[in-house]
């Protein structure tokens, strides 16, 4: 992994389509901002990967439960 | 061309019909290519099946027929990504995955991440709702105060 320090106000360029700006450091925290094109998903971690396992588990159903889902009233 | 599939047998999708995901879904970034197929069991499912993968397959629903109040906020930009601009809103359904439990009663709804897809130009793409007030795991039904 690429490590750099940055101070607040400061940059780091990804390509020359994506910029992330470091806004606000405070105690146990950074504030960053992100600019980049629309068609490249910006997520938090834990979202990410909270999304990744759920599909994942729903892609492991059985035939049998296809019945099981009725309406709710 | 025929499909196999896991779950729904041998099934016919002809080449209009499969829906491209440039991004895949999450997780599974290499699956580009999806039909969308009726669940002959019940109505209210619809299930997104991988054509080149026949164990891979996700159950959908229209989220609105079991949560009245959901609301996905989805920007213009996002939408575009897929060719949804104003001229074409009429020509798309949003759909949420669902996670089959045991019962009906642990099943739930994945209302964070909805599937949009565009019929126009068969293109869908899993979008994330961030921030939201939604998670991955909504129950289908809602749990009933005495039971």
């Amino acid at each position: 992994m690429l490590v750099l320090h940055r101070k607040n106000g400061e940059s780091i360029m990804i390509g020359n389509k994506i910029e992330i700006k470091i806004l606000e450091v405070g105690e146990g925290k950074v504030k960053v901002g992100i600019e980049a094109p629309r068609d490249i998903s910006i997520l938090r971690r834990e979202v990410y990967l909270e999304i990744i396992e759920e599909n994942k588990k729903a892609s492991e159903f059985e035939k049998d439960s296809l019945a099981l889902i009725k309406k709710g009233e | 061309m025929n499909v196999k599939t896991r779950y729904f047998g041998e099934i016919d999708v002809s080449d209009e019909d499969v829906i491209r995901f440039p991004e895949g879904i999450l997780g599974f970034p290499d699956s580009r290519n999806f039909a969308l197929i009726r669940v002959e069991e019940n109505p209210y499912l619809m299930a997104l099946q991988d054509i080149d993968n026949e164990h891979l397959s996700f159950l959908v629903i229209r989220p609105w027929d079991f949560f009245e109040d959901y609301e996905a906020d989805i920007n213009d930009g996002d939408l575009k990504q897929i060719g949804i601009t104003g001229e074409t809103m009429g020509s798309f359904t949003l759909y949420t995955i669902i996670t089959i439990g045991k019962t009906m009663s642990d099943s739930t709804a994945n209302l964070v991440a909805p599937i949009v897809i565009n019929h126009e130009n068969k293109t869908g793409r899993q979008f994330v709702l961030d921030p939201s007030t939604y998670g991955t795991k909504h129950l289908l039904q809602p749990e009933r105060a005495g039971d």
